[in-house]
Formats: structure tokens, C-alpha cells, sequence
């Protein structure tokens, strides 16, 4: 694979506390300066216009049983982040794939991701920054990697981006991979949704294919407690998710949740959690 | 695109995703705090009856968890216990952490309260504990708070809100804690595997 949009990479990932129970065998021991992920830093282009816009992209690679986590890592857990640190560029909000759902001891949820993803933040250039020259924007990335025990690691390095007043329109083929794993909204006839009282919700998802399994990723916000959710397959392209919530007395307002099906694009739903049973 | 394919195919095998903890048999804020017995670093029995008559903040730990190393190292816990009047129990749920691994922190860090190891993760289940560091603020044997020590996941704030403290004030107030409760923060309790 050619990839013309990687202009400066990273593989040092730094433990911040390293350390490994009994069960550990060939993974981390305690002290061990090896990461259990590496980090490679990429750009969507090379090439940015003043006031355009570039995606940059961490690609992680954990090592084998090791993940990192979502956005909302779900009990317990925390989200990577990303950092640019430039006055030379806006960040917008970080983007991510559809995650997986791990089976952590005590039932305790985990969603977030296995083997490797790439998470990306948008850049915006600042209109003040003139062409024909390279401008360097240092990165860091941080992330809480899990297995029998976790350890915090964080990452710092930088991508070189290309100022021209007409860049060259190509995207990254990475980028372009993984932005399909992205969810994404959908027409109202697809998730059909049911506030069945009590906090609990019903939510019929109609896939474009048959498929085999299906999962939901809520999205709480800091005064919505996820009191559980559970999803089933009611015919070849239908799934069912029923959700219960347990939230605060000041809990209102729109809250996401992410569907996902093998092979299907995932979809994000937003619903209005102070709906209640007809 | 092989290792894209790889992460794809797999993720292909994953079955109907059913359930989350569920917390019906676990304690919550109002209810009766779940009496239990443990034995803490130096071999003592401990148990929650034998503190009837005093505010309790449970702290379940995991040396092992960097979010609970911080705030060991930070003194964080320890300021608190000391600075309230209180009877401060560490749990260590974490499935191969023994009295003696819980004795050597409790040494190196000159901890000032006890904590109790509950390997086979029996209490910690019975709190919904789910995090390193979860915290449970116990009054007149009822849970007062549930949740996180802090709104600084990362350790970066200049300003931190710590929820325990505010708790602690509170109820020494005569008044219920507010809030009571928030999200815990840290790595998952490393319970044994059912």
C-alpha cells in the first residue's frame, strides 16, 4: 500500500505506570518499558489549504487481549484522546468507529476496541498561515489500555503538513477505510423507537441485509446511568434493543446511542430521554 | 487493507450482545449498606457492624490500576481520612491481590487506614463496586454516596471538585450529600472470573 498521506509517524508509546499481576505470563511485568499499544500519527492529505481543513488520524495497535476505549468506555475505563497542540490549527471533536462490547469480570461493560482503529481529529488551518511552507503540529496521545490489568500510556510526536493554495484532493486510503466504520445517522423509518415508561426504551433497528450479530453502545451523559441493555435478533434484518435507564432527577434532554450489525455501516440514534409511554 | 480485513472478520464473530451488570441485588444510595466481614492487611477481621455508630467511606483500590496508584501517591485518600472524622476501609476486590500484597502498599505508602482484601470479589459485588478507585460514603448504615472521588479523571485540573469531601461535609452537616451520586472513574475492578 502506498501511503502518500503519512508525513511523520511515532512508535514510542511511554507507560505512565506499568505494571502486571501474577497472571501476566508473556504480557507486561511490572517496570516493563514495552507498551502493550503503539501509535502511529497520520494525515488524511500532505497538502492543506490556509483556512482548509485535515483530518489527522492515531492509528493504535494493541497488542494481542489488550484493548483501548470508546468515546463512553462504559462502567469503567476511560476514552483515548488526541491533542493537537499548535496555535497554527483548531481541533474540532475527536471521531470514532463503532466500537466492540468486551466481557470484563463482574459483568462490567467495556466497549472500545481490540487489535487496532484508527481515531481521528479534525484540524482546521488558520487562515493566517501562509502557503509554501511545511508547518509541524505536535500531537499527543493518551490512552488507558486493559487486560488483566490496565496501564495508562501516552505518546508525543508531531505530522508535517504541506501549506498550498490548491492542495492535492487525494485522501488517505486508511482514512477512507475506517471512516465506513464510522456511525452514522439514518432516516426515522429505520430505528423505530418505543418509550415503554419506567426509563426503558425499545428500539426496532431494520438492517439493509440479514445479519448475524447486532450490539447497542448508549451514549449516558454525567447524569444517566445505564442500568442495562440488551439486544436480540426478531427477524433476519431486525434488531431489537431494549434499554433501561437509570437517570438523575436532572436528567433530560437528547441522548445518542449507537447501533451496530456485522458487515452493515453502523447507525447513531439520538432520542429524547424525558419521553415517556403513550 | 489485511489487518483492516482481520479486525473486521472478527469483529464479524461476535454474538448478540445481551445485558450489562445488573444492579438489582447491589447496594444504592438509600439503601442498607450490605454488612460483611473481611480480613484486612495485618490478619484482623473487620467488619461493617463494627462501625454502627460511625460515618464509613469505602475506597476500593487495586495498587495495581494507575487511577488508584495517583491518588495513593497524590495522598489524596489519606488526607481525607485524616482530616474527617471517619472510619476509612479500603477493599481491594482485585482477584489475586492477597493480605500480604495489600500489607506491603499499606507500608510503602504509610497508607493510615486499612485495607481489606475481598479476593473472591463477594463485597465488591454486593456495592456494585465498579471501578479503582469507587467510592461509598456510609451513614447510619445506609449508603449516603456512590461514585467517583473526584470530576479529575486525569489528574490535570488546577481546581478539583472531590465529591467525597463534599459528602463528608455534608453529612457531618446533618444533611444528605448532593450530589450522591456520580459517575466512578479508573479501570475496572479486576474481580475473579465467574
Amino acid at each position: 500500500m502506498k501511503l502518500r498521506g503519512r508525513v511523520a509517524f511515532a512508535l514510542a508509546a511511554l507507560p505512565l505506570a506499568v505494571a502486571a499481576g501474577p497472571e501476566s505470563g508473556l504480557d507486561n511485568e511490572p517496570d516493563d518499558p514495552r507498551p502493550t499499544t503503539t501509535v502511529e500519527l497520520l494525515t488524511d492529505n500532505r497538502q492543506v489549504a490556509p483556512g482548509g481543513s485535515v483530518m489527522l488520524g492515531a492509528m493504535l495497535t494493541m497488542k494481542p487481549g489488550w484493548h483501548t476505549y470508546w468515546r463512553h468506555p462504559g462502567e469503567a475505563g476511560l476514552p483515548t484522546r488526541i491533542r493537537a497542540e499548535s496555535p497554527l490549527v483548531e481541533a474540532g471533536d475527536m471521531q470514532w468507529p463503532a466500537p466492540m462490547e468486551f466481557g470484563q469480570p463482574g459483568g462490567i461493560a467495556g466497549y472500545g476496541y481490540a487489535q487496532e482503529v484508527l481515531l481521528t481529529l479534525p484540524l482546521k488551518i488558520r487562515e493566517a498561515v501562509p502557503v509554501g511552507g511545511m508547518v509541524k503540529i505536535p500531537v499527543s496521545v493518551d490512552w488507558l489500555s486493559c487486560k488483566h490489568v490496565c496501564i495508562r500510556e501516552e505518546m508525543s510526536g508531531s505530522v508535517l503538513l504541506e501549506i498550498a493554495a490548491e492542495p492535492d484532493q487525494s485522501t488517505h486510503p486508511l482514512f477512507v477505510a475506517w471512516a465506513e466504520r464510522h456511525p452514522h445517522p439514518v432516516d426515522p423509518y429505520t430505528v423505530q423507537t418505543q418509550a415503554l415508561g419506567n426509563h426503558q426504551w425499545q428500539f426496532d433497528v431494520t438492517w439493509n441485509k440479514p445479519f448475524e450479530a447486532a450490539h447497542a453502545f448508549p451514549v449516558p451523559g454525567e447524569d444517566v446511568f445505564v442500568e442495562s441493555v440488551a439486544t436480540t435478533q426478531v427477524k433476519p434484518n431486525q434488531s431489537r434493543t431494549l434499554l433501561k435507564l437509570d437517570p438523575l432527577p436532572s436528567a433530560s434532554g437528547d441522548m445518542e446511542i449507537v447501533f451496530s450489525a456485522d458487515g452493515q455501516p453502523a447507525i447513531t440514534h439520538t432520542f429524547n430521554i424525558s419521553e415517556t409511554s403513550p | 487493507m489485511t489487518k483492516l480485513s482481520l479486525t473486521l472478520s472478527i469483529s464479524l464473530s461476535l454474538s448478540l450482545s445481551i445485558g450489562l451488570a445488573c444492579h438489582a441485588e447491589a447496594a444504592t444510595v438509600g439503601e442498607s449498606a450490605p454488612d460483611f466481614s473481611l480480613t484486612d492487611e495485618a490478619g484482623n477481621q473487620v467488619a461493617l457492624a463494627d462501625f454502627i455508630d460511625q460515618t464509613v467511606v469505602l475506597e476500593w483500590i487495586n495498587p495495581d490500576c494507575p487511577y488508584s496508584r495517583r491518588h495513593t501517591v497524590e495522598g489524596t485518600m489519606k488526607q481525607l481520612a485524616a482530616q474527617n472524622d471517619v472510619v476509612w476501609l479500603a477493599i481491594n476486590s482485585t482477584h489475586y491481590a492477597d493480605q500480604q500484597a495489600n500489607a506491603d502498599w499499606v507500608a510503602e505508602h504509610e497508607l493510615g487506614y486499612r485495607i481489606l482484601a475481598d479476593q473472591n470479589g463477594a463485597v465488591g459485588h454486593s456495592y456494585a463496586a465498579k471501578t479503582t478507585p469507587h467510592m461509598m460514603v456510609i451513614e447510619n448504615g445506609e449508603v449516603v454516596y456512590d461514585g467517583a472521588i473526584d470530576d479529575d479523571p486525569h489528574g490535570e485540573k488546577d481546581q478539583r471538585v472531590n465529591y467525597v469531601d463534599g459528602a463528608l461535609l455534608q453529612v457531618a452537616a446533618g444533611e444528605s450529600p448532593d450530589p450522591a451520586r456520580t459517575k466512578p472513574y479508573g479501570c475496572s475492578v479486576k474481580y475473579a472470573k465467574s
